[in-house]
C-alpha cells in the first residue's frame, strides 16, 4: 500500500518535474528546429514538425550575408569587458561597503540599492544625453561605460556573501600583518569564488541579452552587436526574413550555453552555500 | 593615496566632467565632417528593402562625392523609440523613412523641416507625384517630405484553391457585398470555405467547428487591411477632415464593421478571430502558407512574403466592392528631413534625390515597395510579371476611391484602444457600436 502511493507519488512529482522542463526547454528547441527548415516549409509548417529535409543555409546566409559574424565579434567584446569590470569593481565596492568603517556606509549602501528599483527606461534618455554630451554616441564606450563600474544587484550580491565569511578570519590576517588588500584578494576573494562566478555569469548573460540600450547607442554596423542585428531583421507587419532571424537566435544562443557549461559547477555551489546558510 | 590627494582627485575629475556638460566636449560621433567630406545619416526599418537603397545611395555618392550616407536599420519595432530617443537628444539621423502614424505627432514638435523653401530654390517639379500622396505629407501650407513609395489593400489568393471553386481572378476581384444577404461576396467565399465532411456553409450540415478551409482571412491591428476598407465601400468616413476628429461610430461605419463581424461569425466563411487576433496571432501569409484560408485581405507590402511561402501560387485581386462602390486605403511613406539636422542642404540633396526618377526607378526593380512616382507602376508591374503574379489589381486602386491613412495626433492612443475593442468584435465578445463608440471617444479625447 505504501510502497503504491510512494509510486503514485513519484509519478506525479516526475510528471510534473519533465512538464516543467519540457516548458522551459521547449522555446529552445523549437527555435533550433526552425532554423533548420527551409524559408518555404518554416510557415507552412507546425512550429514542432521536424524540419524535413533540414538545411543550414539560413546558418550561412545569416553569416555571411548579414553580417552576424562581426556582430558576434562585438557583442563578445562588449560583453567580455562588462563582465570583467563589474567583478573587479562590485568586488571593491562591496568590501568597502561589507567591512569598511566610515561615516554614511549603510545610507550610501541602502542608496545605491534604491536605484535598482528605478526602471530602465526612466534612466534612458537622461543617460543618452550624458553620453551625447561625452561624444560617446556610437562608441564601444559609450556601450560599456553604463554598466562596467558594477550595478547595484552585483554590489548586493557579492556584499551580502562577505558579510556571511567571519570576522576572525581577517582578524588572525591582521595579525599576520596583513593589509586590507591583502585581505580582500587573498582572503574574501579566493572565499567568494562562487559568488563571483554567478555574477560574471549573470552579467554576461544579461550584457549579451541586452536590446534597448546597444539599440539607443550604436548606429553603426561598426558597433552594432547581436540583439540589435537579429530585430533589426524583423519588418514592420511580418518579418520577410524569418528564418534569418531564427538562424540568427540560435546562433546568438551557442557562446550562451558554452558560457553556461564554463560555469555552472560554481553556480550550483553557490546555490548549495545560500541553502546552508 | 591620501586623503587630501583624493579630495584633488575627485574635484578634478568632476570639474572635468562638468566641463563637458557645459562645453559639449567631444564631437558627437555623428556629423563627422573631415576635409569639407559631409557623412549623413539616414534611417529605415525595412531590411528587405535595404540592398535596393545601397544601390540607389552609391550613385547619389558618386554624383555628390563631398556627401557619403550611412543607412542605420532598426526594426520598426524599435524605429520609432530609437527616433524618440535621439530626437530627446538632438542626435536624429539626418534623413529618416516617415510614416502617416506618427507624423502628425512630428511635426507638432517641429522636429521635422519644412522643404517648402528647397523647392522653390530648386524649382523642383513635384506634379511627378500624385497629388493625393503629396499632400499627405502637407500641414499649414508646408511640405515636411517626398513621397518614398505607396501601398493600398487588395485580396491576395491561393491559385489552386481558386481553380477548385471554379473561380477566375477577374470574378474574384468583381464581388460585391451588402449588409443584407453578404451579396456575390459572401457566395463565393461560401464556395471556396470546406468542411472536414466537404460541406459548404450555405449546405445542411456544415459543421463550423471543423472547417478545414476558409474562404477568406482577415487581421489588423488597426484596421487597414479589413474594416477600414469596408469601411469605405459602404460610405464611411473615418474622420471627418484630415486632422479632424474620428467619426468611425457612424452609422455607415458601424454596418461595415458589423459586416466584417458577420464574416466570421453569422456566414463562418473568415478564419476565427481566435487564430488570426493582432497581434500574438499567426500574421496573414502564415494563414495562406498553411493553406487554412484561400483569400485574404493583405497590403502590397507583403508582397515577398507570399513569394518566399508560395512561389507563385497566388495571384491578387481587387477588393470587393460594397453598397457604395469600391475602396481601399491608400498610404504611403515619404523621406523627411530632420529639423535639427547639422547639414541640412546635403541632407536636402539626399531627400531630393530619393524623390527622384532616378532612384525610385532602381528602388522599383527590387519589387518590395510601389514607387512614390505614379508614372514608373508600370516598372513595378513588369517586376512582377517576371516573377509570374500580376500585381496590378494594386494600382487599380490607388486610382480608384481611396481614403488616406488617418492624419491625427491621437495616433498613439487609437492603435491601443482600436486594437483591445477590436479584437472582441471579432471574437465576438462586444457589439460593433459599443466598440465604435468607445475607440472614437477615447480617441476624440486625445486630440491634441
Amino acid at each position: 500500500m505504501s510502497s503504491l502511493s510512494t509510486a503514485v507519488r513519484r509519478t506525479t512529482l516526475y510528471g510534473i518535474l519533465a512538464a516543467g522542463a519540457l516548458l522551459s526547454v521547449a522555446p529552445y528547441l523549437l527555435t533550433l528546429n526552425g532554423a533548420l527548415k527551409r524559408p518555404a516549409d518554416l510557415l507552412s509548417t507546425d512550429a514542432w514538425i521536424p524540419a524535413h529535409p533540414a538545411t543550414f543555409a539560413n546558418f550561412t546566409a545569416v553569416w555571411n550575408q548579414y553580417g552576424m559574424s562581426s556582430f558576434l565579434l562585438h557583442t563578445l567584446s562588449v560583453a567580455v569587458l562588462v563582465t570583467i569590470g563589474q567583478v573587479v569593481f562590485s568586488a571593491l565596492a562591496a568590501y568597502a561597503l561589507a567591512r569598511m568603517e566610515f561615516p554614511g556606509r549603510d545610507w550610501l549602501f541602502w542608496g545605491y540599492l534604491a536605484t535598482m528599483m528605478v526602471p530602465q527606461m526612466i534612466t534612458l534618455v537622461p543617460l543618452f544625453l550624458m553620453m551625447r554630451e561625452l561624444g560617446l554616441v556610437d562608441t564601444y564606450a559609450g556601450l560599456i561605460l553604463p554598466t562596467l563600474f558594477g550595478t547595484p544587484y552585483g554590489v548586493f550580491l557579492v556584499r551580502q556573501h562577505f558579510r556571511t565569511i567571519p570576522h576572525d578570519l581577517e582578524a588572525a590576517a591582521r595579525i599576520d600583518g596583513a593589509n586590507t588588500w591583502t585581505i580582500l584578494v587573498r582572503i574574501m576573494l579566493p572565499l567568494s569564488r562562487p559568488i563571483l562566478a554567478t555574477l560574471a555569469i549573470i552579467t554576461f548573460v544579461n550584457t549579451w541579452n541586452n536590446l534597448i540600450w546597444p539599440l539607443i547607442i550604436t548606429n553603426s554596423d561598426r558597433t552594432r552587436v547581436i540583439t540589435v542585428g537579429i530585430s533589426a531583421l524583423q519588418g514592420e507587419h511580418v518579418s520577410d526574413l524569418p528564418h534569418i532571424v531564427l538562424a540568427g537566435a540560435a546562433l546568438a544562443l551557442l557562446p550562451l550555453i558554452a558560457v553556461f557549461l564554463l560555469f555552472q559547477r560554481h553556480i550550483v555551489r553557490s546555490i548549495a552555500l545560500t541553502g546552508l546558510k | 593615496m591620501s586623503a587630501s590627494s583624493r579630495r584633488v582627485l575627485a574635484a578634478t575629475a568632476t570639474s572635468a566632467l562638468l566641463l563637458c556638460l557645459t562645453t559639449a566636449c567631444g564631437s558627437s560621433g555623428s556629423d563627422t565632417s573631415s576635409g569639407g567630406t559631409v557623412t549623413l545619416r539616414y534611417a529605415i526599418w525595412d531590411a528587405v528593402q535595404e540592398p535596393a537603397l545601397q544601390k540607389s545611395v552609391a550613385v547619389f555618392e558618386k554624383q555628390h562625392p563631398k556627401i557619403k550616407v550611412k543607412i542605420e536599420l532598426n526594426a520598426w519595432a524599435q524605429y520609432w523609440s530609437k527616433l524618440q530617443t535621439q530626437m530627446a537628444g538632438r542626435t536624429a539621423p539626418d534623413v529618416f523613412w516617415d510614416h502617416v502614424a506618427y507624423f502628425p505627432q512630428f511635426s507638432q514638435q517641429n522636429v521635422l523641416a519644412d522643404l517648402t523653401p528647397y523647392i522653390k530654390a530648386d524649382k523642383l517639379d513635384t506634379s511627378i507625384y500624385d497629388p493625393k500622396l503629396l499632400t499627405g505629407w502637407q500641414q499649414d501650407g508646408k511640405q515636411y517630405g517626398l513621397p518614398k513609395d505607396w501601398d493600398t489593400i487588395a485580396q491576395v489568393y491561393n491559385k489552386t484553391m481558386l481553380e477548385k471553386a471554379g473561380l477566375t481572378q477577374d470574378e474574384l476581384g468583381g464581388l460585391s457585398w451588402n449588409t443584407t444577404d453578404g451579396g456575390s461576396f459572401v457566395k463565393a467565399l461560401q464556395k471556396l470555405t470546406v468542411d472536414d465532411n466537404g460541406k459548404h456553409p450555405n449546405e445542411p450540415g456544415f459543421d463550423s467547428k471543423h472547417v478545414k478551409q476558409y474562404g477568406l482571412a482577415l487581421g489588423s491591428a488597426n484596421g487597414q487591411t479589413d474594416w477600414w476598407d469596408a469601411a469605405v465601400q459602404n460610405g464611411c468616413k473615418l474622420q471627418d477632415k484630415a486632422w479632424g476628429k474620428w467619426t468611425i461610430n457612424q452609422p455607415s461605419c458601424v454596418k461595415a464593421i458589423q459586416f466584417v463581424q458577420d464574416l466570421r461569425l453569422k456566414y463562418h466563411v473568415a478564419v476565427p478571430a481566435s487564430v488570426t487576433n493582432t497581434p500574438n496571432g499567426a500574421s496573414l501569409p502564415q494563414v495562406m502558407a498553411r493553406k487554412q484560408a484561400a483569400v485574404v485581405w493583405d497590403g502590397s507590402w507583403d508582397l515577398n512574403a507570399y513569394q518566399s511561402s508560395m512561389k507563385g501560387n497566388f495571384g491578387v485581386a481587387e477588393l470587393p466592392s460594397g453598397p457604395a462602390g469600391k475602396g481601399t486605403v491608400y498610404n504611403g511613406l515619404s523621406n523627411a528631413l530632420y529639423a535639427g539636422s547639422k547639414h541640412p542642404k546635403e541632407a536636402w540633396e539626399l531627400v531630393k534625390w530619393l524623390g527622384s526618377q532616378e532612384s525610385q526607378k532602381i528602388i522599383v526593380s527590387q519589387g518590395s515597395v510601389w514607387p512614390g512616382i505614379p508614372t514608373l507602376n508600370k516598372d513595378y508591374v513588369a517586376v512582377w510579371q517576371k516573377r509570374g503574379v500580376d500585381v496590378s489589381a494594386f494600382s487599380k486602386e490607388a486610382e480608384g476611391t481611396t481614403v488616406g491613412y488617418p492624419l491625427t495626433t491621437s495616433s498613439a492612443t487609437y492603435n491601443v484602444k482600436v486594437q483591445d475593442a477590436f479584437n472582441q468584435v471579432w471574437l465576438g465578445q462586444q457589439s460593433p457600436k459599443a466598440a465604435a463608440d468607445s475607440v472614437n471617444e477615447e480617441s476624440n479625447a486625445a486630440i491634441k
